[in-house]
């Protein structure tokens, strides 16, 4: 059974302001604990050995040394774990395949990447833990290694995985390849609609990995007890996802892993992975003792998510007036180690703004010697996005046509048929590409070398499986019990506004607490943006069923008909005149009285929502271009997104400027950067560029609110999309300034440069 | 958590202690001042020397001397510089590179003197432990090879300081006491083009002072290239100071590069061609492609190698502009984001 | 290994500790003294999680030697706080919405003290410079630049 509930317009008394954050205080003052403030008497520390090769057979393993280390307690290799079969379960929006888990959390056969780990121990301190390390013994068979997804595709590519054969190929091939999976999407028919068209524009686009960059290394504390039960503290951007996965590859009963989520210093989808937390549980059952472990930003950059890197090509046609006849992509994305890209949404994602007869996309998922993919806010997106709105600039120049109006003339809205499955409900695309155009930074002037790019950007937004208590405790006040994780968005308040909304009582009244895994059923991950959406239906459904007890309590009480009762600002009253009469009840009042008139009340709610509501964005960015050192200065940046509602304005406002922040970076500095070798030569935060305040504008934000039909607040959801748009308006922004167009991330001073040096032979 | 190997620690409280004391350590023994080079290095294995030596305690490194020239105690920590008049207003050069070192944490911790001895840098070189084993450890630490160029004789990590290059246009001086005797010597003489012998100060000695002299009629600036406006180390450095006759003819020139080699590059080449000449677009020009020649850029730090050769002409010419008395306000905005 | 004594002063309480020369003042502050609001993002003196002031000066803890610590006044997030009443700076982060997953701000709210003590009504691009030595990657530093600037204008009376 799934669960939607339906918008309802009405006053708004709470939702919409701009309260403080429940979690603020203890965030500013230094009391919010994260994974590494968790401590335990008597913990050892835990370390992995990583692999120092990018592809090598592991031919053995020799601990012994290590063991016989003074303060090593216990050594865990692919010995302690379970062979796993195939068994896809969802993690965000991807999916992961067990049999690949406990391979990237240990290396079984085969080393795959440069930091792959492949043992670990657990010592009375740091620096024994590191002294054994050093002592382990592993004789490596060298491999050959790809780590480049073009050529990783090749026939004579060396292969990462003999045994895998290419899905959604048929008939089934004959050889196996590195090319995991082979999706299709489209609709109506593309050869047909390139024929109708007056121009076509066709180019292909190359992106390198960026990492997500949260500043909180993972960290986590296990403690594993004799009688078969372990804990976990960990910064989890979801709690029951980690114990599932943990229990699966540790053989435990789900119900003898209690997770408690520590504060999380981040995660963007990089937090939706176990990684550490299988192998410290495993060193505690060892070592009969906690264990924590702590990534060093090293091996957070060496061993933890990046997003896929990718080929991408995109052809468009359209007619002289503007009508876009056939688009078709092809998008070769790199899954790391093992299978498992967001090939299937970047490919969904890539036209899903326009409203398209001729359609065909195909995606390429392909494993290469590198760390394994993880989301990373709207994953996938970004990357075939800047491959389309960069051809879709490019179609309106030659068109003549500005490009917000191209964008309109061919803008998905509410009934559009999308080449992936279902109709779109009510959207606000068209709004936000009106606001953009409306807005006072679209119409600026703008001085010699610079220029202004606009794009926009498309994300499903999600629900799924959602849990919540809501505790009336005996004062009157609520105790709300939350399941999914508040990574940073604020979660925490906009769900307390809304139940504060709902029961019509001052939001002070209400403190959220994020529960551990023995707390609450089931919850999904904090992802695709689906915190404030499906947790807000949640919080939404436990405060009506919070109500509809009081309701009836009142109706007990009071001797009425429960129809008599009705909950208006904050108490029960008589419904209306013409039904029983009766002196209203306040929620204090229900509250003290509660445990002797039945037991006290809570609201539940363990819902699988359903309705997300797409959300969409409209970009415009203004940048100078240096045509001496090729270097791109961001000038001014606006944020224009359809979030269905805001909730918490200011909170939206954030995810906006955030993850616009995140694309410029991912736009202009950030990459992998891999020797021959395979190995990642800039995993720190000095080479890693991620943007600092001094390189950054002024960012600017309007809302656009289009409510979501399916919440009963109209929220859609807007941690994602900001992310989608900024690689390809600023793209644009750098063609509308130099007349040179950028096809290879990141758009670092020599590409630029050498670019424009090209144009300038050209036209010479 | 990074965490740093065991060493044993010594806070003498004078000069003359601290010279005795590296002097009895020997080679195992190690200065340290502000540690924002010193500490990751070692937090990465780079260096692991048994004993450090604070000169937090030692007293008179802080001494700023105003004299017919300016001495500054290499203890100063960079925002102590950058926050002294007499350098920011005769020293120009000086005071823009040492305000764009790495960020504002850094220079209230990372010293003059520091940064007149950061170490050399290379991608090859600037990892941890394991990463270096990885590779078989390079040339300039326990291994043989430059995985730079495999063909060098050479260690090729690349001098990365921004205020060496702008005191050797200063014409500064440094003074090297040791427990036997002290010497003064020109700046530009404390660097050997080597990645790994690349400074000539000996083991033993405590660079404890920099003098510059009294510059009447010149000036100085510093051009530094980098991705983002802090924390990162130049990808070039552009250091110039000239003495300008009143009509504008240039009667002492010298100009120094950063980052474009082992050690701080003076041009003389480049800096003999613009004396005699006044500095219009054609000279500058000219002495950005002599300059440009000189810079060997090596592939072991961020971005293209020919890119940033390539750019030195541009920021020869932003520094010899600025000589000229343009307003490079503007210019300075683009390049740094800040106001220098 | 013996270890060593070190005196100091923590938010203005006289503190006493035992270290090893190889820990660090973050190290220190967090495992000896148990004040883990300081954190520990890099290591390496690239993203100011580890930020405190000694002697008034903004400094990484991460690269400091604890040792180093002997008599110095230590400041950290968790003295800006006088009892119950938060500094303006704190105020400020929670009123401009200025924080999102929290990990970063103990760093920024002391780079900010440190910036508004010697610059009380700083521009927005000294804002700007001033905690380039400080990594955000959740709010994309407006709200945190709007907070400082509402933070210093308070405490100006302005």
């Amino acid at each position: 059974m799934s669960t939607t509930l339906k918008y309802e317009e009405k006053q708004l008394k709470i939702v919409g302001t701009r309260p403080a954050r429940p979690d603020g205080v203890d965030k500013v003052t230094g009391r919010a604990r994260f994974g590494a403030d968790y401590n335990l008497p008597g913990q050892l520390i835990g370390k992995a050995l990583r692999s120092p090769h990018a592809h090598a057979r592991i031919v053995s393993i020799d601990v012994s040394a290590a063991l016989a280390l003074p303060g090593v307690k216990a050594v865990v290799t692919r010995d302690d774990f379970a062979e796993m079969p195939d068994e896809m379960a969802p993690v965000g929006e991807l999916m992961i395949n067990f049999r690949d888990v406990t391979r990237n959390m240990m290396a079984r056969e085969k080393v795959l990447y440069d930091g792959h780990p492949l043992a670990a121990v657990a010592a009375t301190s740091e620096s024994v833990a590191r002294a054994a390390l050093a002592l382990i013994k592993v004789e490596y068979e060298v491999l050959p290694h790809v780590i480049d997804v073009v050529e990783a595709m090749r026939p004579d590519a060396p292969l990462l995985n003999e045994n895998q054969y290419t899905q959604g190929v048929k008939p089934k091939p004959e050889r196996p390849s590195n090319i995991a999976k082979r999706l299709e999407f489209g609709r109506g028919d593309v050869a047909a609609g390139f024929a109708q068209a007056d121009v076509i524009v066709e180019r292909e686009f190359n992106t390198k990995p960026v990492h997500q960059g949260y500043i909180e290394p993972q960290a986590c504390l296990a403690s594993y007890s004799a009688d078969g039960q372990a804990e976990l503290w960990t910064a989890t951007q979801g709690q029951f996802v980690f114990r599932a996965q943990c229990a699966k590859v540790l053989q435990m009963d789900v119900s003898k892993i209690r997770v408690t989520p520590t504060e999380i210093g981040g995660g963007f989808g990089g937090k939706n992975n176990i990684y550490n937390e299988p192998l410290a549980i495993a060193l505690s059952r060892k070592s009969n003792r906690p264990v924590k472990m702590v990534m060093t930003r090293e091996e957070v950059f060496r061993a933890t998510g990046p997003t896929p890197g990718a080929n991408v090509r995109v052809k468009l046609g359209a007619t002289r007036d503007g009508r876009i006849t056939a688009a078709e992509a092809v998008l070769n994305f790199q899954a790391g180690a093992f299978p498992g890209s967001p090939v299937n949404q970047a490919s969904m994602c890539a036209f899903t703004r326009y409203d398209l007869a001729n359609v065909h996309v195909v995606g390429n998922d392909v494993v290469v010697n590198r760390p394994k993919v993880a989301a990373y806010r709207a994953p996938g997106a970004p990357i075939a996005v800047l491959g389309v709105e960069s051809v879709i600039d490019e179609m309106a120049k030659k068109l003549g046509i500005d490009p917000i109006e191209f964008r309109l003339k061919n803008a998905a809205k509410e009934g559009t048929q999308t080449y992936y499955g279902p109709k779109l409900g009510p959207i606000g695309y068209v709004q936000t590409l009106e606001a953009a155009r409306a807005h006072a930074h679209y119409r600026a002037p703008l001085g010699p070398n610079q220029g202004r790019g606009v794009a926009t950007g498309f994300w499903f937004n999600i629900g799924n499986e959602t849990t919540c208590s809501l505790n009336l405790q005996e004062d009157g006040s609520l105790t709300l019990l939350l399941g999914v994780i508040d990574v940073a968005g604020g979660s925490r308040a906009s769900l307390s506004m809304m139940v504060a909304e709902e029961l019509g009582i001052e939001l002070d009244r209400v403190r959220p607490v994020i529960g551990d895994t023995s707390s609450l059923g089931f919850n999904f991950l904090t992802a695709g943006s689906r915190g404030t959406f499906a947790g807000g239906m949640a919080a939404v459904v436990a405060a009506r069923n919070l109500i509809e007890k009081m309701r009836q309590r009142v109706a007990k009480v009071r001797e009425v008909p429960v129809e008599a009762v009705a909950w208006k600002d904050g108490r029960a009253q008589p419904a209306d005149a013409s039904v029983a009469q009766f002196e209203p009840m306040t929620l204090t009042e229900l509250a003290r009285m509660g445990g002797k008139t039945g037991g006290t009340m809570a609201g539940h709610a363990e819902i699988n929502a359903q309705g997300a509501g797409p959300g969409f964005g409209t970009h415009i960015v203004d940048v100078e271009v240096d045509r001496e050192t090729g270097a791109v200065k961001i000038l001014r940046y606006t944020v224009v997104q359809d979030v269905g509602k805001a909730i918490h304005p200011a909170y939206v406002e954030g995810q906006m400027q955030g993850g616009a922040t995140q694309g410029i970076g991912w736009a202009l500095n950030e990459e992998y950067v891999y020797g021959a070798d395979g190995i990642l030569q800039n995993p720190g935060f000095l080479d890693y560029r991620v943007p600092v305040a001094s390189d950054l504008p002024h960012i600017d934000t309007v809302i656009v609110e289009v409510p979501n039909p399916n919440h009963p607040y109209g929220v859609r959801g807007c941690g994602e999309v900001p992310i989608i748009a900024p690689m390809a308006a600023i793209a644009n922004a750098i063609e509308n300034a130099t007349g040179v167009r950028l096809t290879q991330q990141p758009f670092s001073p020599p590409r630029v440069l050498k670019a424009l040096e090209g144009a300038g032979k050209a036209q010479g | 958590m990074m965490r740093l190997p065991w060493f044993q620690y010594q806070r003498p409280a004078s000069v003359a202690e601290a010279a005795r004391m590296l002097a009895a350590e020997g080679p195992r023994g190690m200065l340290i001042a502000g540690g924002t080079d010193l500490l990751p290095n070692m937090k990465r294995r780079q260096q692991t020397p048994a004993t450090l030596i604070s000169l937090s305690r030692v007293e008179g490194l802080k001494k700023i001397t105003n004299g017919s020239g300016l001495t500054l105690g290499a203890g100063l920590t960079l925002t102590e510089v950058v926050g002294t008049g007499a350098v920011r207003e005769k020293y120009r050069g000086l005071w823009q590179a040492a305000a764009q070192v790495a960020s504002p944490h850094l220079r209230n911790m990372g010293t003059l003197g520091g940064n007149l001895c950061l170490d050399t840098r290379c991608n090859y070189y600037n990892q941890n432990e394991e990463w270096r084993e990885a590779i078989g450890y390079c040339m300039k630490k326990e291994g043989k090879t430059c995985w730079v160029a495999t063909a060098s004789k050479r260690c090729l990590a690349v001098s990365s300081t921004d205020t060496a290059p702008a005191l050797i246009a200063l014409d500064a001086k440094v003074r090297l006491v040791s427990a036997a005797g002290e010497r003064e010597l020109a700046l530009a003489s404390l660097y050997n083009n080597d990645g790994i012998n690349y400074i000539t100060r000996k083991p033993d000695e405590i660079l404890t002072e920099v003098v510059l002299p009294q510059l009447d009629g010149w000036s100085s600036t510093y051009w530094k290239l980098r991705r983002r406006g802090s924390f990162d180390f130049p990808l070039l450095g552009v250091a110039a100071a000239a003495r300008m006759a009143p009509d504008g003819s240039v009667l002492e020139a010298r100009v120094v590069l950063g980052a474009v080699s082992s050690q701080p590059l003076p041009l003389a080449k480049a800096s003999e061609f613009l004396v005699g000449k006044k500095l219009n677009d054609e000279v500058i020009a000219e002495a950005g492609v002599l300059a440009a020649s000189r810079a060997k850029p090596m592939d072991n730090t961020d971005l293209d190698v020919y890119w940033r050769k390539e750019v030195v002409p541009s920021f020869v010419g932003y520094a010899l502009r600025e000589i000229r008395g343009d307003d490079m306000r503007a210019m300075r905005m683009r390049i740094s984001r800040q106001a220098l | 290994m013996s270890r060593n004594h070190v005196s100091a002063t923590v938010n203005g309480d006289q503190v006493e500790f035992l270290c090893e020369t190889g820990q660090t003042l973050l190290d220190a502050l967090r495992d000896e003294l148990r004040l883990t609001g300081t954190k520990e993002g890099c290591g390496t003196g690239d993203c100011g999680a580890c930020s405190v002031m000694v002697d008034g000066r903004l400094v990484c803890s991460c690269l400091m030697l604890a040792v180093e610590a002997e008599g110095k006044a230590i400041e950290t997030v968790e003295g800006m706080a006088k009892g119950e009443k938060l500094h303006p700076l704190q105020k400020k982060f929670i009123e401009h919405a200025a924080l999102q997953c929290g990990i970063c701000t103990p760093g920024f709210l002391i780079a900010a003290r440190a910036l508004l003590e010697r610059n009380p009504d700083p521009t927005e691009s000294e804002v700007r410079f001033w905690l380039a030595g400080n990594l955000c990657r959740c709010t994309g530093y407006q709200k945190i630049v709007e907070a400082v600037l509402d933070a210093g204008r308070e405490m100006r009376g302005a």
